[in-house]
Formats: structure tokens, C-alpha cells, sequence
């Protein structure tokens, strides 16, 4: 589904990206983890098409990726540190807005389904700028896979979220997965990372330090990992 | 691409008449600057009916400055993601020209009877050929300002780039809007159509070019 072969990455002449490896399945959720620094947002920007690479290969569904290709950009949804929605609409209206540009067919009613389903049907017709930081990430949850995209790219997404939001977005990824989707998450959240992970990524500097899947590699091996990035302060 | 133009359009509308950002403070700039003008120049000394058209433009073109410079910071508030949508940039050019120039129209239709009152300088009397030169001219320099905004948009020195590209690129549309209008009064013997000319070229190359490179202004 996504195939990334030493990916670099260079702004303003220092490399924020040094030769990443990078591949998922369909099925696999594969977790980013590591310091900040170490290139994980940036990781996602290059396969959320917002740039492209300095130097390597990506491809994504058995073609080249590139940052102008409309029709792959339809097949990802990708939710970054801010919830991508605006405020002075309304949560309804964001998502018709989102779901006219993706050219979704009964828009209206996939914007009300998608509001029930991050539980925000109550609140749909009022206006964004009034909702709590938690509400406006289940919103742009619900934006994010508002079209059913192939492959979600989430960039710490548990942020702002109460733990029943968080319960609700480990969900829909898992729902992600086994419907034969990918997921591709960015999180200092190391125990429900490990949960929702297939596969388990941590990162330094730019590169992949440790790599394993679970259950195959145990929770306590990969905290050790983390441990040798963060110096010893995974939570 | 018109149709998700059309949708980004009614977004942008929408929040506009909720929020009132842009045509809010332009319109209160515009007004404070006829009214400065009415102050600084006696409206019955001789000459002021010839400076009309260049005060009454250049105090257009700096109140739209205000709402077109920041038509894009919007996008900024939604993380950019609408340029991860599979629309084509063009379709976010489109738009953004779209609300600019409805900005403009509303903020000309204000300035312009309050500068004709407050200056005492009665309008052309072709009135016909004064709103094609006011459209065309507003047409221009807001697609002007919605290229350089774009371009501009990405970057930490935003609010000194924009007006540093804006006023000097828009330079030759201010000649022309300025001596056409001039041509209306009767001032110059040059006919105004020969500027009109060159306004409507100006709009076409400022249309055209950004929406064929949009893509390359909003990565720069």
C-alpha cells in the first residue's frame, strides 16, 4: 500500500529526514514514536503529499507518489496537530464543506453520520469556534475519514482528547485496519501507541533507530528503545 | 475546477459575513482616508479636481490592500488542508479572486461617493465608461493581490513581502486606472479606451498565469 525507500528530506540546507525506510500494509497500523526533532511530522508531510522528498522513492498503492497527484490525494485522509477545520463554520458545515471538495455523493447525510460517529451529532449546528480543544479534534477526526480514505495518516492524534475521545480514536483506527485500510500514526502516547500499533517505528534524528512488531517484540523491549532516544524518560 | 471554486467561494463568503474580518476594517481604513483627505486638501482650491482620480484610487487600492493581503489567512486557521483536498490549486486561485474582487466592488462602491462628497468633485459623467474602468481596475488589482498573497502567505515576513511585491507589480494597473479616469474628466487628449486596453491586458495576465501556476506560488 505505501513503500518509502530512502526518503530524505532537506530545509534550509540542514536534513530533517537521512534515508527513512518506511512501509505499510493493508491491515498494519504503524506507529511513529521518538524525541521531538526526530522527523516524525515530517515523515507523515511526505506522505500526506505535502512536499516531496529531497531524494528517494516513494510509491503508494503500486504507483509513484507525488504531490500533485489528485487522484492518490483522495485515497488518504491525514489529520495533523491542529483538527484542519474552520472555525467559523459550523461542525455540519465543515464536513459538507470537506465532502463537496472530495466529491462525496449524499454529503449531507455521510457529515451527519460522521458527526454521530466522533459524538458530535448534538453539537452539528453550532459553530466551531465555540467548541472545546477536544471537540475540535473529533472534529477533524471526523474530516479525516469523512471519505473513507485507504490510508489515514495521523499526527499525534490522542492530543486534547478526553479518554473517551481517545477510546472513540483508537476505535475508528482499528475499524481503519480491519477493514482493509492502513493507518500511519505519530505519538508520545507509548501505552496506547503499543496497543494500536502493528508495527512499531522509533525514531532519531531524522532515521529509524528500532523497528519490531508486537506482539513479537514486547512492551518492555520497546520502552527500552524508547528509553535510548529519550534518555530514558518514556512514560 | 469551477465547481470546488464555487464551494471554497461560499466557505469564504460564509465566514465572512459571520466573522466580518476583512470588509470591516478596509471599509472603516477606506472611509478614514476620504475623510483625512476632506481635511488635508481645500475643496475649493483650484487643481484638486485634477489630483481626484489619483486620490480616489490610491485610496482604493490601500483600503482593499487590508481585505485582499488576508483573504489567504483564513486557510491558516484550518492548518492548510484544503490544499490537501484533490481539487486543483487553480480552483483555490478562483475563489479567493472571487471573494477579492466582490471586496473590492463593495469597498469602490462606499469610497467612491464618500471621496465625491468629501472632496466636492462631482463623478465623470459617463458613467457607463467610469464603473468599466472602476470594474476592470478592481478586477486587476485584486487578482494581483491574490497572486502575491498566495505567494506571500507561506512566509514569516509576510506583512512586509506582500505590500513590497503588491504596490510596485501593481504599478503600471494605478497608471492606467489613474489616466483613464483622467480621460473621462476630459483632462488628457489621449483617449481613456487606449488605457482601458491595458488595464483589461493587465487583468488577463494576472488571471491566467496564476491559475496555471498556483500550485508553484503556494509551495514557494
Amino acid at each position: 500500500m505505501l513503500d518509502g525507500r530512502s526518503l530524505r528530506l532537506t530545509l534550509g540546507g540542514r536534513a530533517i529526514l537521512r534515508g527513512v525506510d518506511v512501509s505499510v500494509g493493508k491491515g498494519e497500523c504503524l506507529g511513529l514514536f521518538g524525541p521531538n526533532g526526530a522527523g516524525k511530522s515530517t515523515l507523515l508531510s511526505l506522505l500526506s503529499l505535502q512536499r516531496e522528498p529531497t531524494s528517494g522513492r516513494l510509491s503508494m498503492f503500486d504507483g509513484p507518489a507525488h504531490v500533485d497527484d489528485l487522484a492518490l490525494r483522495r485515497r488518504l485522509g491525514y489529520l495533523g496537530h491542529e483538527p484542519g477545520v474552520f472555525l467559523g463554520l459550523t461542525g455540519y458545515e465543515n464536513l459538507v464543506f470537506y465532502g463537496r471538495l472530495y466529491r462525496l455523493d449524499r454529503v449531507g447525510e455521510r457529515a451527519m453520520l460522521g458527526l454521530s460517529r466522533v459524538g458530535l451529532g448534538p453539537f452539528r449546528h453550532e459553530i466551531v469556534r465555540n467548541y472545546s480543544a477536544g471537540m475540535r479534534q473529533r472534529l477533524g477526526l471526523a474530516r479525516a475519514i469523512l471519505h473513507s480514505p485507504d490510508l489515514l495518516l495521523l499526527d499525534e492524534p490522542h492530543q486534547s482528547l478526553d479518554p473517551q475521545g481517545a477510546d472513540l480514536l483508537d476505535a475508528e483506527i482499528r475499524a481503519q485496519c480491519a477493514r482493509g485500510g492502513a493507518v500511519v500514526f505519530a505519538s508520545h502516547e507509548v501505552s496506547r501507541g503499543y496497543q494500536l500499533a502493528t508495527r512499531l517505528v522509533v525514531m532519531r534524528r531524522g532515521k529509524v533507530e528500532w523497528q519490531a512488531e508486537p506482539p513479537a517484540a514486547a512492551e518492555d523491549e520497546f520502552r527500552r528503545a524508547l528509553d535510548g532516544v529519550l534518555g530514558g524518560r518514556a512514560e | 475546477m469551477i465547481r470546488a471554486a464555487v464551494w471554497i467561494f461560499w466557505k469564504d463568503i460564509t465566514l465572512e459575513f459571520r466573522g466580518r474580518e476583512l470588509l470591516l476594517p478596509a471599509g472603516v481604513f477606506g472611509l478614514l482616508i476620504a475623510m483625512l483627505y476632506g481635511f488635508a486638501f481645500d475643496p475649493t482650491r483650484n487643481g484638486l479636481h485634477g489630483m481626484f482620480p489619483g486620490l480616489l484610487w490610491l485610496g482604493i487600492f490601500f483600503a482593499s490592500f487590508l481585505a485582499v493581503g488576508r483573504a489567504f489567512s483564513v486557510e491558516a486557521e484550518a492548518s492548510g488542508q484544503l490544499l490537501l483536498a484533490p481539487i486543483d490549486r487553480g480552483a483555490v486561485f478562483l475563489a479567493k479572486l472571487g471573494l477579492n474582487v466582490l471586496l473590492t466592488l463593495v469597498l469602490a462602491a462606499v469610497m467612491t461617493p464618500a471621496f465625491s462628497i468629501l472632496l466636492q468633485v462631482s463623478l465623470p459623467q459617463d458613467t457607463g465608461g467610469f464603473l468599466l474602468v472602476e470594474a476592470l481596475g478592481l478586477v486587476g488589482f485584486a487578482a494581483a493581490g491574490t497572486a502575491m498573497g498566495a505567494l506571500s502567505a507561506q512566509t514569516r515576513l509576510r506583512e512586509l513581502l506582500l505590500p513590497a511585491l503588491l504596490l510596485p507589480f501593481t504599478s503600471p494597473l494605478l497608471l492606467g486606472v489613474v489616466s483613464a479616469t483622467e480621460g473621462l474628466y476630459g483632462q488628457q487628449a489621449a483617449s481613456s479606451s487606449n488605457w482601458v486596453l491595458l488595464i483589461a491586458i493587465f487583468d488577463v495576465i494576472y488571471i491566467i498565469v496564476p491559475v496555471l501556476l498556483f500550485e508553484f506560488l503556494t509551495e514557494v
